[in-house]
């Protein structure tokens, strides 16, 4: 019998390079999982969300934990200033931040100016739709009904990477954690580092100044940081040829 | 923070996080997602591993009026629309080609662009200027409570009938939809402009000659035909599933002749092509008219029996001999119906079999009871007689002579000189079509859509009838056809009586677009006046309803993009649709009339929504299932109107609104608008459009019966009495009257009980307009260009033409076809920006230089949305013929003519205007990008 090349037990040897630094998932996961909780909450419509849940977000509490979470990110991301615009939109009627959030994302003559969802920005939307959702359900991550039609909408995706980060966090071993930093690292870099700065562009050239360019361009500084340090936390992998 | 453990973390995280950490999106809690086991991930080549499956096959269609109607599978994974792939179960007509496969590029991009930025996903308030584009989303509570509000203000201040409903051609295809649509006008009153008119579709010349506008057989008919005319169509575009019964039927021995001004895709594939010079068509009928009665070329029995041609007509008034011209009491009784022959048996005039029952419509039943069988009647066609009359001793003639005399002035020598084919040309063409038999004639909307389309199809029309040609397989004018879908109206006005207000959108828009000052001005004074004076003639004599002169306050456009196609659109939008108090449009994409709306409100598109589809090109039934939840807040038209009309009672209710009386054609109808949602949902029985569906299947002749879960489970259906390609067998939902006349001898529709090619009422005599004659189309004076139009390949009106897929496929952006030594003359080069321009307005598109355009014509693919173009103005800006209501079609008092929604009413004009064009400077350019 001849050998098949393309057998699994065929495949070649992988060696490991170590990363550049540690990534001590226990400390560093839950931090930031809050952070992607939060940040998929405030960039969910206000329309979508319910009210208490509303409040929860924009609230005095929220901007504390955010603040709170700073000093705990295995990175320097400063969200002072993103809780004090919390701390005042929990001030404010959340009426007007409703239809800040739809005239800037949701509706517009030729779609939102500033599109939250990765398919009306990326090209070949249609195959990345389908790896996204390749990852969300090789990781058991089941949308609801009302949701499932886009689940490239920015506040989804933050949402995965939560959950991602909780379960590098829960993990028991370190091959689990490997898996999990490296799916994260994977769908940051593939599903939102790849557009998002597109969308922030387009708010920043419609010369918005209101509190969802703060989130976004904060969100934007988050998820570079976390990109660099994911990058340097994992082992690289490399095939032998 | 605590490190933490798998334990550790499900009891302290959520509340250490204040609830933050919960998840909003996911069916699982955090903590179940934390426990649930992982496969191990490396790269993303894991990923794909897995097998992809499908959650479910849904069947489906695209529920427009592309009048192709393909089934499709709809592949659903995780709750999104992935593909569709064309279903491939037809079967054939006897021994033609089976109608399978079907579909075209469009549907096959629709799981793509139904998630594309066009998308309407949410109610959205307006909150700029109108037109600024400025909008912010609500929700539908607080969406349909304010509609609620003005809709209840302008029906009880001002009448229902101040609100309009504009439907659009789509949603008249869609049975469960257009069905809810329907009961929402009736229940309410309000005024529906008609669009089959609006947009100038009406066949009127067919309705003239026929009594019938629908008169169209499955697309397998022309296998049947031995010749084909493909006049004004370009199926190859147009009708991408079905073009290949042309190809097939050519390949058969079938002679295909393409007569179009411009060598379009199906011209290219036919056995000849002849080009008129755009607007002289009739010219070019009547020549071969000419040569078929000069040479004898004629089906003589078939039309001493099935036409009017052997009736008798006075030569001192021109009108046909009628009983009440002949003795005393018949002229009491106004006996206008009763109409002779001279039989050449007995050398005496003889009423025609048939005539002299009551006219239709009242007196359709006579169809069951009268025979136009000639029987011992041996008809002249051709002489002069003495008949004495009441006004003493009158000559009569046949109107098979008067045609002779007519035709005599169409000699193939004189009209080559008007519409540009060599004389030889024309007689060959004639000889085709003589030798052929049946032979058919393949028409589209584009023919109707002149001033003088109806003359142009009554030519066409006496064609077919000279060669015996009309109401046989294979045969006949190719035209449209339309369901006998009881079940439609029988569901808007169960319960409730017919109260429906159903107004031709031309007229509408003549008396709120003050569309005289624009004819003035751009037709002359003269025209004007004659035209206004007919009009309110027409109107006073209660011959048309006079609904515009209570005012127009709202506007709600459902499946309608009026502001796009409206003929001169842009002084429509300025003095009419601009002026609205408020306005509401419905669609799932956004439009250009969508831009200029107050409220927008999301409605579910193809592949959302639980609906059948009928279109007579195919003898199927297509189901349109519900694959997916709709996106985003939307909803389908049947939920979105019961959302409107739930809120208008509860908003009467809580003002304590009282019920009031309307006047819909002189009769009092009571509407209680705390009733109209259980009205609307029959008392809440009706949840959901597959009830409506369920109530179609059950009451409508020629569908199955069967329940709609089946349907959806076979996805197709074949039709009862489909077995011919010609919609010849009484069972089925089309089933043409024509076919019966010729057949079984039951008279036509029409007054004389005939095919009727005289037409003896005062305005047309009047207009020389009692037989067909070629006119010249109007023209704007100083601009010498004539621009055509005609359906595009990648869009179906305004629909998927913003596809970015589809426009990579043409320009990108919209573009006009020129004539190169056109183009040359002012400079132009293809790809430049040209001002398309005229004394009614202005355009900017994109240079298409192409020899495929004779000199002289500038060609443009409709359904562009002026959203797409520099400045918003798209070609309904240079269309000047908006006032153009020729007074004939709004003629009165004569057997079948007079108002009839859907098949004698005014017709919109949309090609009676000339314009020019040259290279845009770059101010111009640079201000429309300002
Ligand atoms: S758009 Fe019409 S012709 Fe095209 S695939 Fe759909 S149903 Fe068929």
């Amino acid at each position: 019998m001849s050998e098949d090349p393309h057998s699994p037990d065929k495949a070649p040897e992988a060696s490991r390079t170590e990363p550049s630094r540690s990534r001590n998932s226990q400390d560093t996961a839950e931090p930031r999982a809050l952070v992607y909780a939060i940040f998929s909450k405030i960039t969910s419509s206000p329309f979508d969300t319910q009210q208490d849940q509303l409040e929860a977000v924009f609230s005095e509490q929220s901007a504390k934990v955010l603040e709170e979470v700073q000093p705990q990110l295995p990175f320097d991301v400063e969200f002072t200033t993103l809780g004090q615009r919390i701390r005042e939109v929990a001030d404010r009627n959340l009426e007007g931040l409703s239809r800040e959030y739809s005239s800037l994302f949701e509706v517009g003559n030729e779609g939102p100016a500033a599109p939250l969802r990765a398919e009306l920005i990326r090209v070949n939307a249609s195959k990345m739709k389908e790896e996204i959702v390749r990852f969300y359900d090789f990781f058991s991550y089941d949308l609801k009904d009302d949701i499932s039609w886009s689940p490239d909408h920015i506040a989804v995706l933050l949402e995965f990477m939560q959950v991602l980060c909780m379960k590098e966090a829960a993990a028991e071993t370190d091959e689990e954690r490997e898996s999990f930093a490296r799916a994260q690292l994977d769908f940051l870099d593939r599903h939102i580092v790849s557009w998002l700065p597109i969308t922030i562009t387009r708010l920043i050239e419609q010369k918005h100044e209101g509190f969802y360019t703060h989130v976004m361009t904060k969100l934007w500084e988050f998820l570079e940081q976390d990109r660099i340090w994911n990058g340097d936390t994992m082992p690289r992998v490399e095939q032998e040829s | 923070m605590p490190k933490i453990s798998r334990r550790s973390f499900m009891r302290g995280s959520a509340a250490g996080a204040g609830g933050l950490l919960s998840l909003q999106y996911c069916q699982s809690s955090l903590a179940e997602m934390v426990e649930k086991a992982a496969q191990p991930y490396r790269k993303s080549e894991n990923l794909y591993r897995q097998k992809w499956t499908w959650d479910r096959v849904v069947r489906g269609t695209h529920g427009t009026n592309c009048a192709g109607t393909c089934a499709f599978n709809i592949y659903v994974k995780n709750g999104i629309v992935w593909r569709e792939e064309q279903q491939g179960m037809y079967e054939a007509s006897g021994d033609t080609p089976d109608y399978g496969p079907r579909g075209c590029q469009k549907g096959l991009r629709h799981a793509k662009y139904m998630y594309g930025k066009q998308r309407v996903l949410y109610p959205m308030k307006r909150i700029g200027e109108r037109g600024a584009g400025k909008w912010e989303r609500i929700t539908w509570d607080q969406a349909t409570r304010e509609i609620a509000e003005r809709f209840l203000h302008h029906s009880v201040e001002s009448g229902p009938s101040t609100i309009s409903f504009g439907s659009g051609t789509q949603m008249g295809t869609k049975l469960a939809s257009a069905a809810a649509h329907a009961r929402f006008c009736n229940i309410t009153g309000v005024t529906v402009p008609e669009f089959f008119s609006g947009v100038g579709d009406l066949p009127t010349g067919s309705y003239i000659t026929l009594g019938q506008v629908y008169t169209g057989d499955t697309m397998a008919s022309i296998y049947k035909a031995r010749c084909v005319l493909i006049w004004m169509a370009n199926p190859a575009v147009t009708r991408i599933p079905d073009a290949h019964f042309f190809w097939e039927a050519k390949y058969n021995g079938t002679e295909i002749i393409t007569i179009a001004p411009d060598f379009n895709a199906t011209a290219m594939h036919s056995s000849l092509w002849v080009n008129p010079k755009p607007g002289t068509d009739t010219a070019l009928a009547m020549a071969i008219v000419h040569v078929l009665l000069d040479e004898n070329l004629y089906d003589e029995e078939y039309i001493k029996e099935q036409s009017d041609m052997p009736f008798l007509v006075r030569m001192d008034t021109m009108e046909m001999l009628r009983a009440e011209h002949l003795n005393i009491l018949d002229m009491l009784a106004v006996k206008d119906n009763v109409f002779y022959m001279w039989d050449e048996a007995t050398q005496s005039i003889v009423q025609a079999p048939g005539t002299g029952m009551s006219d239709p419509p009242i007196g359709r039943d006579r169809r069951k009871w009268e025979s136009i069988a000639l029987g011992d009647i041996r008809p002249a066609l051709e002489g002069r007689w003495t008949v004495d009359t009441l006004d003493g001793e009158v000559e009569v003639t046949t109107v098979f002579e008067l045609l002779k005399q007519r035709a005599a002035e169409h000699k193939p020598e004189d009209m080559a000189k008007i519409c540009g084919v060599h004389e030889n040309v024309i007689r060959r063409i004639a000889h085709e079509v003589a030798k052929a038999k049946p032979m058919m004639i393949y028409t589209g909307y584009a023919a109707t859509k002149w001033l003088h389309g109806d003359i142009l199809q009554r030519a066409m029309l006496l064609i077919l009838s000279l060669t015996g040609s009309i109401g046989i397989e294979g045969g006949g004018l190719q035209f449209g056809n339309a369901p006998k879908a009881r079940g439609i109206t029988g569901y808007a006005f169960a319960g409730v009586g017919a109260a429906l207000r159903i107004i031709s959108a031309t007229q509408w828009d003549y008396e709120h677009g003050n569309m005289r000052e624009l004819n003035e001005r751009i037709y002359g004074k003269e025209l004007a006046k004659e035209f206004d004076d007919a009009y309110w003639y027409s109107v006073g004599k209660k011959y048309f309803p006079d609904y515009g002169k209570s005012g127009w306050k709202m506007g709600i456009f459902a499946g309608n993009n009026g502001a796009n196609w409206r003929a001169s659109g842009t002084r429509w939008r300025d003095t009419a649709f601009g002026q609205l108090d408020s306005i509401v449009t419905l669609t799932p994409d956004m439009s250009v009339t969508a831009h200029y709306s107050d409220y927008v409100l999301p409605i579910a598109h193809h592949y959302e929504r639980a609906d059948m589809v009928l279109q007579a090109r195919t003898p199927y039934l297509h189901v349109l299932d519900r694959a997916v939840h709709p996106l985003g807040d939307s909803v389908d038209d049947f939920i979105a109107f019961g959302r409107i009309l739930k809120a208008v009672s509860e908003l009467a209710e809580e003002k304590g609104t009282a019920a009031f009386q309307d006047d819909v054609d002189g009769n009092t109808i009571r509407r209680d608008p705390r009733r109209y949602y259980k009205l609307y949902t029959m008392n809440g029985r009706v949840r959901d459009t597959r009830e409506i569906c369920q109530f179609i299947i059950n009451t409508t002749p020629g569908i199955p019966k069967m329940s709609f879960k089946e349907l959806t489970s076979k996805g197709i259906i074949r039709l009862e009495g489909s077995e011919s390609t010609a919609w010849e067998d009484n069972a089925s939902p089309y089933h043409s009257e024509i076919f019966e006349s010729v057949k079984d001898k039951r008279p036509y529709e029409t007054l004389t009980g005939r095919q009727q090619f005289y037409v003896d009422h005062e305005w047309f005599l009047k207009y020389d307009e009692a037989l067909p004659n070629h006119k010249d189309p109007l023209s704007n004076k100083g601009f010498p260009l004539r621009m055509m139009m005609g359906h595009a390949r990648h869009g179906i009106h305004s629909m998927w033409r913003d596809d970015p897929f589809l426009l990579s496929l043409q320009r990108g952006e919209p573009d006009i076809y020129i004539n190169p030594d056109d183009a040359v003359a002012r400079d132009v080069k293809d790809g430049d920006v040209v001002k398309v321009f005229n004394d009614a307005g202005r355009f900017f598109v994109q240079a298409h230089v192409s020899s495929s355009m004779q000199p002289g014509m500038i060609f443009m693919y409709h359904g562009w949305d002026p959203m797409m173009f520099r400045g918003r103005e798209n070609f309904s800006s240079v269309i000047s013929t908006g006032g153009l209501i020729k007074p004939t079609t709004m003629a009165g008092d004569y057997g079948h003519l007079g108002h009839q929604p859907l098949k004698f009413a005014p017709n919109q004009t949309f090609k009676d205007f000339t314009c020019d064009f040259a290279l845009a400077t770059v101010e111009e350019i640079e201000e429309l990008a300002a």
